[in-house]
């Protein structure tokens, strides 16, 4: 057990889903948007049934616009909601970079630097079990960029 | 009732739910996935390792006699229990799952092929679906499933037209582990007979809840798990009827289900050893004989009496929150509530409900077909013990309320 990271008090996750809610839930960015689309990838999450489909339009190495569909939580989609508005433009390695930050950045709490916009996603990092539910998005769209 | 029930004497037998969870005292509904342990169980397996420890069948020394005669006290405790003609008719296993297959694999195998039907019906656990769906692959035989209605109940009419010659197995819930719809498994089984189909029963979540007779519920095979009704995980049991237990090939081979073995030739054991390849969960068949032993001393009626007032109190108070939709609305049901509250996640909700000390279930309940006739992702679902109180309940709604209002 990580007793370093201390399990969350119910403020933390009042304040977690108030930072998340407020922005991502009621007005997701890329929700079902549609775009110029390249390649996409469906990914499940199997303890929860959850569904999401990453599609990106890929224009040489640059992801020019991303878009999302599915049926999820309000963390999944606040996490699939975030990168898509903070994918578009940016380069494949770029993606690439910010996704392994992500993944690390949720199950150590060494790591700090990382895009300002992501950092409301690592108070996930106290509830173990729901850390899926924000790398699922991001693995997708890595899954889709590997076709 | 003849049994007097007293759930706060109970809850002292059970020394888990002395716990505190996020600083709050912890009210377990998650009963459904997996119930909590009293003392004697705890006791049992622990007084196995400590004082009677070695292998079954095998050694002439006092320990291994004294390990074997546990086990198979606990056998015939289970055959008792489950009202069963014999001992050589109850076979351990590691639990409901393994039993299903054990009946795919060595039952239907040999007796399927193209152009038969397995028939299920649409409220099944995936452990009933999935070893169908892959003897079908294996066999070219088809699945059928039967429908479920709006309110989560078997469509009788329906399934009594999907019977035929073509059937050569129905398998069917008792208890439903997703929607708490009790099937009515006399009448399934009477419907079957009239062309021979042989019916499995998986019996997970009945068991727990109420007293069950394999005799009177006129099954072939009736599956079960240790871990929901008390006993510890890793063991469970098939019960069927000897005939069809001596006609069927053994499904693992090794030892223990032997009784001479040359390179051109073995001879299996004799019934229920035949099943029984390797060395089983002993102290896992101890700890189920004490849970047994326990229930028996509680009484399965007290019990359904005592977990029905508490199904009743909490669809009541459920039903009161806004937002607040059930799933599952069976005229007959046991142990379970599944619901989704506004359009909060059940995910989400499950987390925040954790901070209240509330443990419940939220996902698809290893049921997904269920999910998608009620076309729901995913449900929250509080299941019952015999452990739980009304008290509990209240402290469920009020959470329930207190996490709406952060949602909103
Ligand atoms: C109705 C039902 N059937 C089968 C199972 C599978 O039981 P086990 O995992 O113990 O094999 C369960 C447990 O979740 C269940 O609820």
């Amino acid at each position: 057990m990580n007793t370093e990271n201390k399990p969350g008090s119910i403020d933390d996750l009042a304040q977690l889903y108030r930072k998340i809610i407020l922005r991502h839930s009621s007005n997701p960015v890329g929700f079902q948007k549609l775009i110029k689309e390249t390649c996409r990838h469906e990914l499940f999450n199997p303890l929860c049934g959850d569904r999401i489909v990453i599609m990106l339009q890929l224009e040489g190495q640059i992801i020019e616009d991303a878009a999302f569909d599915g049926e999820s939580c309000a963390i999944c989609r606040a996490s699939a909601s975030l990168l898509c508005e903070q994918v578009p433009a940016g380069g494949i390695e770029e993606f690439t970079h910010t996704q392994q930050w992500l993944e690390r950045a949720l199950t150590s709490s060494e790591e700090t630097d990382g895009p300002p916009a992501l950092q409301a996603l690592l108070g996930v990092r106290k509830y173990p079990s729901r850390i899926k539910c924000v790398t699922l998005p991001w693995t997708a769209a890595a899954s889709a960029l590997s076709q | 009732m003849s049994v007097q029930f007293n759930v706060e004497k109970v809850r002292h037998d059970f020394p888990i739910l002395t716990r505190q969870v996020h600083g709050k005292p912890l009210v377990y509904f998650d009963n459904a996935a997996s119930v909590q342990r009293p003392l004697a169980v705890i006791e049992a397996t622990d007084d196995f390792y400590r004082m009677h420890n070695a292998n079954v069948h095998r050694g002439v020394h006092l320990l291994s006699q004294e390990a074997t005669d546990l086990y198979e006290a606990a056998r015939r405790g289970l055959t008792r229990f489950i009202n069963a003609p014999s001992e050589r008719e109850v076979i351990f296993t590691r639990g409901t799952t393994e039993s299903i297959n054990l009946v795919a694999q060595s039952f239907l195998r040999p007796r399927i092929g193209p152009g038969d039907e397995i028939l299920i019906t649409h409220m099944e656990h995936h452990s009933n679906i999935v070893p169908w769906q892959m003897l079908c692959e294996q066999t070219g035989a088809s699945l059928k499933v039967a429908p479920i209605n709006q309110r989560g109940e078997l469509e009788l009419d329906a399934l009594e037209n999907m019977l035929s010659e073509r059937v050569k197995l129905l398998g069917i819930v008792h208890v439903s582990n997703a929607l708490g719809t009790v099937n009515p498994i006399e009448k399934v089984v009477q419907m079957a007979k009239r062309f021979d189909i042989p019916v499995l029963v998986d019996g997970a979540q009945a068991m727990p809840h109420q007293q069950v007779d394999v005799q009177a519920l006129g099954c072939d095979f009736y599956a079960l798990s240790g871990h929901k009704m008390y006993g510890p995980t890793g063991i469970g049991a098939l019960w069927a009827r000897e005939q069809i237990l001596e006609d069927m090939p053994p499904w693992q081979g090794g030892g223990e289900m032997i009784t001479k073995v040359t390179f051109n030739e073995t001879i299996y054991n004799e019934l229920p050893a035949k099943f029984e390849a390797g060395t089983p969960n002993i102290a896992g068949g101890v700890g189920l004989g004490a849970a047994i032993e326990y229930l028996t001393g509680l009484g399965m009626d007290a019990i359904s009496v005592h977990e029905a007032t508490i199904l009743e109190a909490a669809t009541a108070k459920l039903s009161a929150v806004d937002g607040l939709r059930i799933i599952g609305t069976a005229a007959h049901k046991a142990g379970v509530i599944s619901f989704t509250l506004g359009d909060i996640h059940p995910h989400d909700l499950g987390t925040v409900i954790d901070h209240h000390g509330v443990a419940l279930r939220t996902g698809h309940h290893c049921a997904m077909p269920v999910m998608q006739f009620f076309k729901v992702p995913a449900t929250a679902r509080v299941s019952f013990g015999l452990y739980n109180t009304l008290e509990e309940v209240d402290i469920l709604i009020d959470a329930l309320e207190q996490s709406r209002e952060m949602f909103s």
